[in-house]
């Protein structure tokens, strides 16, 4: 709905400030410092090595997980300048071995360096709804560089969410499926809270090497097959009927996936040129 | 009103001796009264004056009656001029001039017209428009001199006979001989400030050429008065109080007829000078953000800022260091700024980083003026301005009531001021003149949007463009301040010639300012909490006293009369400065960021010498000497440490001095063009909240330097342009942190820039002055030479391009029989695109104001329109990290570009009505 009037003024304005930009720069950059970029941010479910399906993996115990449903709230996520203090190296694993060192943490958030891009919203992810397809989150602005390091959190969905969230039933993450090994079947159903603080929430660190520019697509992966490492579901008393096991915070495999999915294994990122 | 100028004959005497004319050193014109009705045509009084051998005016007889009224006006005048005495030899003398005294009809307001030249003058002797700021010679006119005949100010040239003479300072008068006698310039520029002489004064010599009495007392010695017959005149035109400027950037500025042009507040006669842009995020009452010469000086952290002397700057305010308010100045009052762009003279002192403004006050028009205004957004305003009649323009009372509900959500703002001085003549030798100011103000504010919020009209307002344009997050945010200023100057004339002036103040003021930059995300909740909000209170009580003064010795340095200047500041602040971060429900507060009782005592003396050792050169150079004693007492220290518990109240004291040197060179290439250098160093004293104990107080240090010319013209077309380079480095600068609401430190910072500005009057008619600024601000490369002024990251949102213009036309038309004066004027801001992070560049802003009042007899109308095209633009702007999203929602970690909407279109009608009040008849 622009009337005519608008369009001159417009106009004028144009003319004039393209008049005072020539006359004041003579060039498109201010100098200030940085380049700012629009990118797309994508979510997918990894496939572990070797399985056709992502809600299918073996664990390093040697259980068979299937998924029949998984989802989570995911967001906001950040992309740091930073390389991942966490990322292992020969050198870092040679030195940590000569010469240990005390870790402390410094409580600040930033320690990544610059933010160089961001999702700032949340989002309920199905992790088996697409099938290892990328879920496309949307447009995120960012600053053009290498970001070597990438977070996220995991909350309880909060009200931003709206309905979106009311599937999560406030919690977290929430995840069902089977656990077979030999004859043992585990069905299980487990549903994680991350409460605050927000430390215990974040999932830091995660390495990456991408270089972000403009028209790009950043892609969390979800390796939900490295969340049940550890995990002994023989541990879990099935009911003699066979039915669904409530795994709850008492159990070895729930705090197993407390900390797992919270590691920077647990997720990785990857860049697409779309 | 109407601004004269001013033309004075002085002859020196004939005979075997020579005589050297009686030098003028001041010239205030006389005053209107506001119950005398205007003249149809030119009312000359021709005085007869008496000289003395003090140079005062020690006799006034009328020779020619103009009325009564003018009469008395222009002896009341006259009775204030001094001069240097004539001399005979080396021995002063009592000589007798006869001077006409010329009142012109006024058009409208503050009116400059034509004086037609009086019967009695000489036939080439002529007065003509008073320029707005600063005069030169008549076109084509030359001067010609006899024996010493120097102007104060440094201006005047003492060339031979025959030899053209230049003013091109503001401020200097010029002389327009007739023919080759002696001749004496009449320089008012040392007068006192704040007063403008108001009519046309012609001088001639008296018809014989020995001394003589005249009616009544003759003069207590023989004495050469005047020579036979005329033989020149000499010309002071319009506002000829202003110092000589120190350098091309130095401004004095009537604000004259461009009163006319519409504007917000007082705030706004800022942009009078070239390269000012002031935006502001805090609403209406709150204090603007000052950008001048590629600064972002803040609300007064780099500028400093005066009104009738008195400073403005807080110190170690807890909304920024040296925040400083001038919206409560009523601004029909405010006479003319004097802006001072860079550190160059002595007399600047602390926060004069990127110049130094001051307001001069006064009220021309005499009597009752009584104005109300009604606009848009259900804005109202009453201002009642009273100027007795019996006094000069020093002499007034003014109010203004100011209230309206604001462009937008939370924008509602009440305020009022009052504002009173009074000129009182102690002895012959000294003026008093008291000041008094009371001001109470409460304001709301919407603060910042953030630009994705406004793109995606997530803001929580109707989904318009509009309604999310003007949207505010948290209606919590405002202000509320108080402000209380009582001052008394104290002008003396020395026996030697000289002037001392002193001035004593007391400021009590008051604030609260509650701003929300980032929504929630800076506060840590205790356990199992939300987060509570990061609105930022902060609050600030206290008082100033202080002292000022300078003393002009009455020396003469090579043929330099007044060439040197001493002055001092004493200045002690007492106040408590906290900030509280607010919960967002309720605004109680929740906890205290910083709470400090600051004393701080600030004395400062500067001394500076004129000289010039060439006609066509002269020379300044001075030094100021600051000091500072910072005594802080920190009521928020934890109550508990490492060695146990402790008391929550720790103090601290830290002292600091600073010597700044400042010089110029003014070089006169011809009658009308000059070369001015100028080179200084200033300082900004440190906020007292950043300093630790038994600290040499560290100071941010300015180094900057200017040249350029300046180019005048006078006569009915008057004309000034001005134009210069400089180049600034700072020490350390301060950027605005939107985490603790206030400027924090970045290092230091450069500015490379350029400006040409012009004023232009005509018949008193028209005024227009334009101007263009350009300023390149960077942060430079650590370890970089000084010397790489263009190198480093540009610094965001400092405006690189800035144009201004302001025009008022001024006529008279005949409807239905009757008179009716009117005007139009224009104000136009074209702002460049502004620097932004990441390599952007901000749109363009180009904003129109209109007005146009119409007057019959007592009664005015006027219509003003603001922001005529309506345009959408971008008042403040900042990139920084923020969560509006809510308390539960994940924050924003990535810096993203926040913004304060500037005002839409705004209408406002204003009736007026003029009473003059007539008392008793003279």
């Amino acid at each position: 709905m622009t009337s005519p009037m608008h369009t001159t003024r417009r106009a004028f304005t144009w003319m004039l400030g393209a008049a005072l930009v020539g006359g004041a720069s003579a060039c498109g950059l201010s100098g200030t410092g940085g380049r700012s970029v629009t990118f797309r941010m994508g979510l997918r479910t990894a496939r572990a090595p070797g399985e056709a399906s992502p809600g299918e993996f073996t664990t390093d115990t040697g259980w068979r997980i299937r998924l029949s449903s998984a989802r989570m709230v995911l967001g906001p996520i950040y992309l740091f300048e930073n390389a991942s203090p966490l990322e292992p190296t020969a050198l870092k694993r040679l030195g940590a071995w000569l010469l240990p060192t005390a870790h402390a943490h410094d409580g600040h958030f930033f320690s990544g360096g610059t933010v160089l891009g961001e999702w700032d919203r949340e989002v309920v992810f199905d992790l088996l709804e697409d099938a290892g397809e990328v879920r496309e989150l949307g447009r995120s602005p960012g600053i053009a560089g290498l970001a070597r390091s990438f977070s996220l959190l995991l909350q309880p969905p909060s009200q931003a969410l709206g309905a979106e969230g009311a599937v999560m039933q406030g919690r977290s993450m929430v995840l069902e499926g089977t656990a077979t090994r030999e004859a043992a079947q585990v069905p299980f159903r487990i549903a994680l809270d991350f409460p605050p603080p927000v430390e215990l929430q974040r999932v830091d660190f995660v390495p990456i090497a991408v270089e972000l520019d403009e028209g790009g697509r950043f892609v969390v992966e979800v390796q939900p097959h490295r969340w049940f490492e550890g995990a002994h579901f023989d541990r879990v008393m099935v009911p003699p009927d066979g039915s669904t096991v409530e795994l709850t915070a008492d159990s070895q495999v729930y705090r197993a996936l407390t900390l797992n999915v919270r590691r920077f294994t647990a997720f990785a990122g990857t860049w697409e040129s779309v | 009103m109407w601004i004269p100028t001013l033309v004075l004959c002085v002859l020196s005497a004939t005979g075997e001796v020579p005589v050297t004319p009686p030098v003028p050193l001041e010239a205030p014109g006389p005053v209107l009264p506001a119950d005398v009705p205007p003249p149809e045509v030119p009312a000359t009084v021709l005085l007869r004056i008496t000289i003395d051998r003090m140079g005062e005016v020690s006799q006034v007889e009328v020779r020619q009656s103009a009325g009564v009224p003018f009469d008395r006006e222009a002896m009341r005048a006259a009775l204030r001029w001094r001069f240097q005495p004539a001399r005979r030899g080396d021995e002063a003398i009592d000589v007798r001039v006869d001077v006409p005294v010329t009142f012109v009809p006024p058009v409208h307001g503050h009116h400059l017209e034509a004086v037609s030249r009086g019967d009695d003058e000489p036939p080439h002797a002529h007065s003509s428009t008073a320029a707005a700021m600063g005069e030169a010679p008549g076109a084509g006119s030359p001067t010609h001199r006899h024996g010493t005949a120097p102007s104060s100010g440094g201006h005047a040239a003492s060339d031979g006979q025959g030899s053209a003479v230049s003013r091109p300072a503001a401020g200097t008068p010029s002389a327009e001989p007739e023919s080759a006698e002696q001749a004496t310039v009449l320089d008012a520029s040392r007068t006192s400030e704040g007063a403008v002489p108001l009519a046309t004064v012609t001088g001639s010599p008296s018809p014989d050429g020995q001394a003589r009495a005249g009616a009544g007392t003759p003069p207590e010695s023989d004495a050469p008065v005047a020579p036979q017959r005329p033989s020149f005149s000499t010309t002071v035109r319009g506002a000829s109080h202003a110092p000589p400027p120190v350098a091309v950037g130095d401004f004095h500025i009537p604000v004259g007829q461009l009163a006319d042009v519409p504007r917000r507040s007082a705030s706004d006669l800022m942009l009078l000078a070239p390269g000012v842009m002031l935006t502001n995020h805090g609403g209406e009452g709150h204090a603007e953000s000052i950008f001048i010469r590629g600064f972002d000086a803040g609300e007064g952290k780099d500028v400093e800022l005066r009104l009738n002397g008195v400073p403005l700057n807080e110190v170690s305010h807890a909304h920024g260091h040296g925040y400083a308010d001038t919206y409560f100045i009523i601004p029909e009052l405010v006479e003319s700024l004097r802006v001072t762009e860079g550190p160059y003279d002595p007399s600047q002192g602390d926060f004069g980083v990127a110049g130094t403004v001051e307001y001069q006050l006064g009220l021309a028009r005499r009597g009752l003026t009584a104005s109300i205004a009604t606009g848009s957004f259900a804005a109202r305003r009453l201002s009642l301005l009273w100027g007795p009649p019996e006094s000069s323009e020093s002499t007034f009372v003014g109010l203004l009531l100011r209230q309206g509900h604001g462009f937008g959500p939370n924008r509602a703002y009440s305020n009022a001021t009052v504002m009173a001085q009074v000129e009182l003549r102690v002895g012959d030798e000294s003026r008093l003149r008291l000041f008094g100011t009371s001001y109470g103000s409460r304001f709301s504010s919407p603060g910042v949007v953030r630009e994705t919020d406004v793109v995606d009209s997530r803001m929580p307002c109707a989904p318009d463009a509009d309604s999310q344009f003007f949207c505010s997050y948290d209606p919590n945010q405002g202000g509320a301040g108080q402000r209380h200023i009582l001052s008394a100057e104290l002008q003396s004339r020395l026996k030697n010639g000289g002037r001392f002036v002193q001035q004593g103040y007391v400021v009590l003021r008051q604030t609260r300012i509650r701003d929300n930059f980032t929504g929630f995300l800076l506060d840590t909740p205790p356990d199992g909490e939300r987060q509570r909000g990061d609105n930022t209170e902060g609050a600030y009580q206290g008082s100033t006293v202080g002292l000022r003064g300078r003393y002009t010795p009455g020396l003469t340095l090579l043929d330099q009369p007044q060439p040197l200047e001493l002055g001092y500041v004493a200045r002690y602040d007492d106040v408590r400065t906290r900030s509280r971060r607010l919960r967002a429900r309720g605004g109680v507060p929740y906890a205290t960021v910083y709470d400090n009782q600051v004393r701080t005592t600030n004395l400062g003396a500067y001394a500076s010498l004129r000289v010039a050792p060439l006609s066509w050169l002269t020379l300044r150079g001075g030094v100021r000497l600051d000091t500072f004693l910072f005594g802080v007492e920190d009521h928020n220290r934890p109550a508990v440490d490492r060695d146990g518990p402790r008391l929550t109240d720790e103090s601290v004291e830290a002292y600091g001095f600073f010597a700044s040197p400042r010089a110029s060179a003014e070089v006169r290439l011809t009658p009308r063009l000059t070369w001015l250098t100028s080179a200084g160093l200033g300082a900004r004293s440190s906020d007292a909240a950043a300093l630790s104990d038994a600290e040499l107080a560290p100071y941010a240090r300015v180094t900057s330097g200017e040249t350029g010319l300046s180019w005048r013209l006078d006569g009915p077309l008057a004309l000034e342009a001005r134009g210069a380079f400089f180049a600034t480095r700072v020490s350390q600068d301060f950027v605005f942190d939107e985490t603790v609401g206030r400027n924090q430190p970045i290092g230091a910072s450069q500015r490379l820039g350029a400006f040409v500005s012009a004023r232009g009057t005509w018949a008193e008619r028209l005024d227009l002055q334009g101007s263009l600024a350009w300023a390149h601000a960077t942060l430079p490369t650590p370890g970089a030479s000084a010397w790489k002024l263009w190198d480093g990251a540009v610094m965001p949102y400092i405006p690189q391009l800035l144009g201004r213009v302001d025009a008022s036309l001024r006529g008279t038309a005949t409807v239905v029989g009757q008179r009716l004066d009117w005007n139009v004027a224009l104000g136009h801001s074209a702002i460049g695109p502004r620097p932004l992070p990441l390599d952007r560049y901000s749109a363009p802003v180009f904003l129109f104001d209109v007005g146009t009042r119409a007057r019959w007899k007592a009664v005015e109308v006027g219509l003003s329109v603001e922001n005529l095209l309506d345009t959408r633009w971008r008042e403040a702007e900042f990139n920084f990290v923020s969560n509006f999203r809510g308390p539960d929602a994940p924050p924003s970690l990535m810096a993203t570009r926040h913004f304060t909407a500037g005002a839409p279109r705004t209408f406002m009608g204003t009736l007026t009505l003029h009473l003059d009040l007539l008392e008793d008849s003279p």
